[in-house]
């Protein structure tokens, strides 16, 4: 047993070493030098003030109990906290755009800046509250009483309770802060979360390895019923599981150190992770140290005191205290951040009201509001503490931790509905929001916070056994004969499952006001909306005097002052005051909802600058936002694609272009070459005839003959290059006829026949018949059959080089085929030999310029027709020709021409 | 781009800006819901038995295997979600905000 006094001087050394932290945060974050406290760890470990004196003892107590079940508590933030992307983030957003306060105050703004709902959502939020911080109290008591060996429990709990709202006063209410954010207690509440942490985990592996002798052995002590594998996974877990997801979201302390306390949204991307991880820890040992109390400690000790009692009855003082004082950090920062959250939402929506009205009858002096804001925060520290010791002595403080905890879970699940439904659904009204708030809130009182406080409690007893006045079917924990539930599952299907529908009951017949358009338009936009540009929608006129008058009665003079002269600076407006115009009041009510929430600041500028005129028709737009972004999304997409199909056209047609330029270069210097060789021999047999006078006639004749077949050569190329020319450029006009195949056929045979003697190639045709007739120009057309033959004279390097001449005709063309037993050209070449200028692999110097084939394919392509390689399954390949089928037969023509 | 390339990235064309913003945003909308369906019946059920691994109950081994997985899997994605997604800067210094005038 340690000493009462002792104890005592360590709770309260602890709470001076706490008080310096949060004292120094305040300061350094005032500085701004305080880079360590808006780190993401100290945000993540801000939010573990989840793990309450709940956790601390109430896990291993429930463990003890329940087995598994205590898991689903920390599960369900768990499965929120790594799915921040579906809604925390959203919050978060909201949370910074609208300068919210806290949950009364995101639910009020949301649904019209309504006062009424403020008052609800607080009202369910201090009743929520109020079993949750008896439970503190309760721990505190106990862990004080079994370490001393006390017995004067209520009166021990009074003076914690005294205390934590003497501390909590001391430590939250020291200034409003303008965007309601307390560094020096975030501070505070992360140091504790490192003690609360390290003291469970020390008792952890005390248990395991001090006491179990590892975890083998430990768990060889788990009594065999004390995980009962079928009934786990039961309607319990899934309730608890989805009440404690909910219970993160909801619980006005979370939401003030998540969404409230939050500088940056990057570190909701840390604690999406380290929270969790922060749970896992805190939950690792709590069925050992379950086990080992049950092993070791005698029958019938408190589960819920395993924790303490464990190093308590091993002579482990040292380790004892720890984990008093473990125990303590969990229940002060829990006690601390709802107190400071319940009491801003009272200033703010309830107290706040009162003071508009007063403000507005007398001439009150600046700043006075501040004041009296203050003031009230503080008796409502007091109140709500008071409210959690009344609770503690009404209920007997004999419950176990996790019981009452799960009643204040059920309770802020009330406010799920209207705030899941406020951040995603247009439809959602004000009137919805009331009647399932309302209806939720009141089932929840009668089917469990009533019933909780025990059968001498406020609920006569009577009600609970028989229902009231002897209705059996209004028994509050079987109501309409639901009987047989788990309390719990019972109270949580009745009261949320009414809550959401009226909810969406009473919003679908209902009208949504203008400004609950507004709100819910920004709300549920605030990833696509900019920052504070509601004043769009809203028109107003107001005096700037009466607004800096305002300002300063709200904020206090220094800064009102300095925001004042930050929008006439922003204005552009050198002296004196700002012009009131939308923005600017628009501006003004946004830092006013910081310090004293949406609903009051709206009354007040309200009053100020005379009723606001919302532009329906700029409210048409917005409710038409969504349905416009998506078509400009889908029409982006469609350009985009357009773009993208553009930008292929475009780089192909670059490449041809380019290709093109490479081959113009290419001709250009062949032409030259080609015409430099003809014209160098002709030059120099020219110099010999002229300087040379002693010539024998003999060599000046053939001299001269040279220079005559090379200027006929040249003037071949001139014409073909002439030829080719007009021909790609579309120039020569081909006159069409129809022509006999057959002539076509034999008189390029018969043209070719001395050169293919000559070679030894034979040649051998297929004769068409003479009655197909093709359309093309006769002289052309042998031009090109001439052509090709030559060719495969020419480069017909097989030893009995053999040519095959065949035709086809199929409808309305007719093809004729070149083949030879030469090799043909490969697959590679198939299309450079039509290039101006090619030469095959082949060819044989001084043999041709290179332009018979591109003129032939020229020809044809003028005469309707084709020229190309086709290749042969073997590899092999021949030209072929292709041309018109002339139905019309020259007879009859000329008959119908004369 | 050096080292690692992505897939179904065409060469000579910037890689398509939106695919990895689109996954890290899967991924992130996805890992809750498997975390849901592992720890809730009816999957977790299947590993409601009795039996033990190294004496610790299979069903614990379970679950608290899950909720790791989780940790891991929501670092992950946190990562992925910081490397594509340009998110709001921080709020104001402390320092700069009107309130704390009052007392300067």
């Amino acid at each position: 047993m340690l000493s009462s006094d002792l104890l005592l001087a360590v709770a309260l050394g602890y709470v001076i070493i706490l008080f310096t932290v949060a004292f120094v945060g305040d300061r350094r974050a005032r500085r701004g030098g305080s880079r360590w406290l808006r780190s993401p760890l100290v945000y993540t470990l801000s939010i573990s003030v989840y793990c309450t004196s709940w956790t601390f003892y109430g896990a291993v107590g429930s463990a003890a109990r329940s087995g598994l079940e205590f898991v689903t508590i920390y599960l369900g933030p768990t499965l929120v906290f790594v799915g921040w992307w579906w809604c925390l983030r959203k919050l978060v957003r909201i949370g910074r755009v609208h300068r919210i306060t806290s949950i009364a105050d995101l639910i009020s703004s949301r649904y019209g800046k309504s006062p009424s709902l403020a008052v609800v959502v607080t009202l369910i939020a201090i009743a929520a509250t109020t079993p949750y911080i008896a439970l503190q109290l309760q721990s505190v008591t106990l862990s004080f009483a079994a370490i001393t060996g006390a017995t004067e429990e209520y009166r021990s709990a009074f003076w914690v309770a005294a205390g934590m709202a003497a501390f909590t006063i001391l430590f939250g209410t020291r200034s409003i802060d303008a965007n309601e954010r307390h560094h020096g207690v975030v501070a505070a509440i992360a140091v504790e979360a490192v003690v609360k942490l390290v003291a469970l985990l020390a008792i952890g592996v005390f248990a395991v390895w001090g006491l179990g002798g590892g975890v083998t052995a430990i768990f060889a002590e788990m009594p065999g019923d004390m995980i009962e594998v079928e009934k786990i996974f039961g309607p319990r877990w899934v309730t608890l599981t989805f009440l404690s997801a909910v219970a993160v979201l909801c619980l006005p302390r979370q939401f003030q150190v998540t969404v409230v306390e939050n500088a940056d949204e990057r570190h909701l991307v840390t604690a999406s992770w380290m929270f969790p991880l922060y749970l896992f820890l805190m939950s690792l040992f709590v069925i050992p140290i379950a086990i080992a109390g049950m092993a070791f400690l005698p029958p019938g000790s408190n589960p819920d005191l395993f924790v303490l009692n464990l190093p308590l009855a091993h002579g482990q003082d040292a380790l004892a205290l720890l984990a008093f004082i473990g125990g303590f950090s969990s229940a002060t920062s829990m006690v601390i951040v709802a107190a400071i959250a319940l009491s801003t939402m009272v200033s703010n929506h309830m107290v706040a009201p009162f003071a508009i009205k007063i403000l507005m009858k007398g001439n009150a002096a600046s700043g006075d509001v501040r004041e009296l804001l203050l003031a009230s925060r503080r008796v409502s520290i007091g109140i709500i503490l008071g409210l959690g010791y009344v609770y503690y002595e009404l209920s007997g403080g004999t419950g176990a931790l996790a019981a009452t905890g799960l009643i204040a879970f059920v309770g802020v699940a009330q406010i799920l509905p209207s705030m899941l439904g406020g951040i995603f659904w247009r439809g959602a009204t004000r009137a919805g929001a009331l009647a399932g708030l309302c209806g939720g809130g009141t089932l929840w009182l009668y089917t469990l916070f009533l019933p909780s406080l025990g059968p001498d409690g406020l609920l006569p007893t009577m009600w609970l056994i028989d229902g009231p006045f002897g209705i059996a079917l209004l028994r509050p924990q079987a109501l309409l004969g639901l009987a047989g539930a788990d309390p719990i599952v019972h109270a949580t299907v009745w009261s949320l499952g009414v809550n959401a529908v009226l909810f969406i009951g009473v919003s679908a017949m209902s009208r949504i006001e203008p400004l609950d358009r507004l709100q819910g338009a920004l709300f549920i936009d605030v990833f696509r909306s900019p920052e504070g540009e509601s004043h769009r929608f809203i028109r107003r006129e107001a005096a700037s005097e009466d607004l800096y008058v305002l300002a300063q009665r709200i904020l206090g003079a220094g800064p009102a002052r300095a925001l004042f002269k930050e929008l006439a600076q922003a204005q552009g407006v050198v002296r004196g005051l700002p012009n009131p115009t939308d923005a600017l009041i628009a501006r003004l009510e946004r830092e006013l909802s910081g310090s004293i929430g949406a609903a009051s600041a709206h009354a007040m500028v309200t009053r100020a600058a005379g009723g606001e005129v919302i532009s329906l028709t700029d409210l048409m737009d917005i409710a038409d936002e969504t349905q416009r972004l998506i078509e400009t999304s889908a029409r982006l997409a469609d350009k985009t694609r357009e773009l993208e199909r553009t930008a292929a056209e475009l780089r192909k047609v670059n490449e041809r272009l380019r290709r093109l330029d490479r081959q113009k270069d290419d001709f250009l210097s062949q032409v030259s070459h080609e015409l430099r060789t003809p014209m160098t021999s002709i030059r120099s047999f020219a110099e010999i005839l002229r300087s040379d006078a002693s010539l024998a006639p003999g060599e000046m004749r053939r001299f001269t003959s040279i220079i005559h077949d090379e200027a006929l050569r040249l003037t071949r190329l001139l014409d073909e290059i002439l030829d080719i020319s007009r021909l790609e450029a579309g120039h020569a006009a081909i006159p069409l006829r129809p022509v006999v195949l057959a002539d076509a056929l034999s008189g390029s045979i018969d043209t070719v026949s001395a050169l293919a003697r000559e070679a030894g190639v034979t040649i051998t045709a297929d004769p068409p018949p003479r009655e197909l007739w093709v359309s093309a120009d006769s002289d052309r057309l042998r031009q090109v059959l001439i052509n090709l033959l030559s060719n495969a004279i020419r480069y017909n390097t097989a030893a009995e080089p053999r040519i095959e001449l065949r035709w086809r005709a199929d409808g309305a063309r007719v093809e004729v085929d070149v083949a030879d037993n030469g090799g043909g050209v490969s697959r590679a070449e198939a299309e450079d030999i039509f290039a101006k200028f090619w030469r095959g692999s082949r060819a044989v110097e001084g043999q041709g310029a290179g332009l018979g084939l591109p003129i032939s394919r020229a020809i044809m392509r003028r005469m309707g027709g084709d020229l190309s390689v086709v290749f042969e399954d073997d590899g092999t390949s021949f030209f072929r020709i292709s041309l018109a089928n002339s139905d019309r037969h020259p007879q009859r023509r000329t008959a119908a021409a004369e | 781009m050096t080292g690692r390339r992505r897939p179904f990235q065409r060469e000579g064309r910037p890689a398509d800006p939106g695919l990895g913003v689109r996954k890290a945003r899967d991924a992130a909308l996805a890992l809750p819901l498997i975390g849901m369906i592992l720890t809730m019946p009816p999957v977790a059920q299947i590993f409601a038995i009795d039996a033990e691994i190294g004496g610790v109950p299979v069903v614990l081994g379970y679950v608290f295997g899950v909720w790791l997985l989780l940790v891991i899997g929501a670092r992950a994605t946190g990562k992925r979600i910081l490397d594509t997604e340009t998110l709001p800067e921080p709020r104001a210094q402390a320092g700069k905000d009107a309130g704390s005038d009052a007392e300067a």
